[in-house]
């Protein structure tokens, strides 16, 4: 197997201990850990919008403070468990991705499509702010889906939805994974969730290990 | 033009008195704060109307553009009192950097092209208006920055978000630095609409109670307020250019 992430000796403050772990490409990962133990920081470690205290984190064999940042955060899309949406409508929402990398707008009926297999009824054009906690996740995961990147990093993804969304949005995201090579990494406090992984990374308290 | 006797401008302190009045009897809390503001436009004026009668009897190109410099000095310590919030050094350096470019290319291009006065540095003519345009320019950017500030706050996850979807920081942060540079510039468009027809302007005003002819009062008062709009937006576009990157460290990671 091809490392994809490896992270060395990475510390941040006083929330991650010295860790070294290895990320395996073509897996979906899961990383696991109670609330406060450093999940997030790391999936932000992952994608660059934060960087460890100290230590070492490489992408396909690669330093990140080597490749130019804001491409690699193109190639590694993180979506937040806190789901941020912008004002105005679920379409400018989901194609505001597309348009801050320059890329093609889909048309309207597969943007439809998408809201379908996420089970959800309202149309494009339905204001962000009738949405639900549960919705505006969803929108946000499908609005990082579209940008189609290498790796789709998810924080906590369910934690707003109940348990059959859930199972269907992580059903959905595992048939994303068999049918193209993007890599999932996201990450959970649930048991149940992280046994669909095939790699789980354990937080354990402030120090981490990886299992197979 | 006729001298005001001190003893009449003492009942021009008679607004004051009935504001204060007011103020008390209804109990808002800035009857101490409208005594001290009255307090201190007075012994201000009175001092600048010595300094000032100083400056252009000495007529010192050196004097004059020390004390437009000096001018710059207060206006950037203003801003950062305005702010009500400690500035980082990179936004302190930015707001040092927009002032004083955009207002003094502005005063010397309106001073030598536009006004051509009989001596060149003429503190009679340099020391009013380098009020009026750095005055009108702080105004600017402290509004854009409080905009600004503001903004970057109530916004943070926004901001956090476009990075995480792969934006150039200065795209995560283009539309608030917009929406700042809108509130900075508004007042000085919202004056010029309104200049002739709802109010006179000062300038003007005062020379035509000086004595000069109306017609030499607008050309004048044209000359300014283009000059003015030409430093606020010339001081906060400098601003907007710079200051984005306060916000960001050099791994393109968002600082809040």
């Amino acid at each position: 197997m091809k490392p994809l992430f490896e992270c060395q000796s990475i510390t941040f403050l006083d929330i991650i201990k010295p860790s070294t772990l290895t990320i395996y490409d073509s897996l979906i990962t899961s990383i696991n850990g109670a609330s406060g133990s450093g999940k997030s920081t790391l999936l932000s470690f992952l994608n660059g919008t934060k960087s460890p205290s100290s230590g070492l984190i490489y992408y396909k064999g690669q330093d990140i403070l080597d490749i130019d940042i804001v491409k690699h955060r193109r190639n590694v899309v993180l979506v937040e468990q806190k789901p941020v949406l912008f004002p105005g409508t679920v379409y400018s929402n989901l194609i505001i991705g597309l348009q801050i990398q320059h890329k093609k707008i889909p048309p309207e009926n597969l943007l439809k499509n998408y809201l379908d297999d996420f089970h959800l009824s309202f149309s494009l054009q339905e204001s962000i702010y009738s949405l639900s906690g549960g919705e505006a996740q969803r929108v946000c995961i499908i609005r990082c889906l579209l940008l189609q990147p290498e790796v789709l990093l998810l924080d906590e993804p369910t934690s707003s939805l109940d348990e059959n969304t859930a199972d269907h949005v992580l059903h959905y995201l595992i048939q994303v994974h068999q049918r193209s090579s993007m890599n999932i990494i996201f990450s959970s406090h649930s048991e149940k969730l992280s046994s669909k992984a095939d790699n789980i990374i354990q937080i354990a308290e402030k120090r981490m290990g990886s299992s197979l | 033009m006729s001298d005001i006797a001190i003893t009449r401008l003492i009942f021009a302190y008679v607004f004051v008195w009935m504001l204060y009045l007011f103020m008390r009897n209804r109990k808002i809390q800035q009857d101490k704060l409208l005594l001290l503001a009255s307090f201190r436009m007075t012994i201000q004026l009175v001092l600048a109307g010595y300094v000032l009668g100083i400056i252009l009897q000495v007529d010192n190109p050196i004097i004059t553009i020390s004390t437009i410099f000096l001018m710059e000095i207060f206006a950037i310590l203003n801003i950062k009192k305005i702010a009500q919030q400690k500035l980082s050094l990179p936004i302190l350096k930015s707001v040092t950097l927009s002032l004083t470019t955009g207002t003094l290319l502005v005063l010397f291009f309106f001073l030598l092209v536009v006004v051509n006065p009989p001596s060149l540095f003429d503190p009679r003519y340099w020391i009013p208006l380098a009020g009026m345009i750095i005055g009108n320019a702080m105004t600017g950017i402290s509004i854009g920055l409080k905009t600004l500030l503001d903004n970057v706050e109530s916004k943070k996850d926004q901001i956090q978000t476009s990075l995480h979807l792969g934006a150039e920081p200065k795209d995560a942060i283009g539309d608030i630095l917009n929406k700042s540079f809108e509130a900075a510039i508004l007042p000085t468009l919202n004056s010029m609409l309104g200049m002739g027809i709802i109010f006179l302007p000062g300038m003007m005003s005062g020379q035509i109670i000086a004595g000069s002819s109306p017609i030499t009062a607008i050309r004048y008062q044209i000359g300014i307020m283009l000059g003015i709009t030409g430093s606020v937006s010339l001081s906060i576009f400098i601003f907007s250019s710079t200051v984005w990157r306060s916000f960001f460290n050099e791994k393109k990671q968002f600082i809040s």
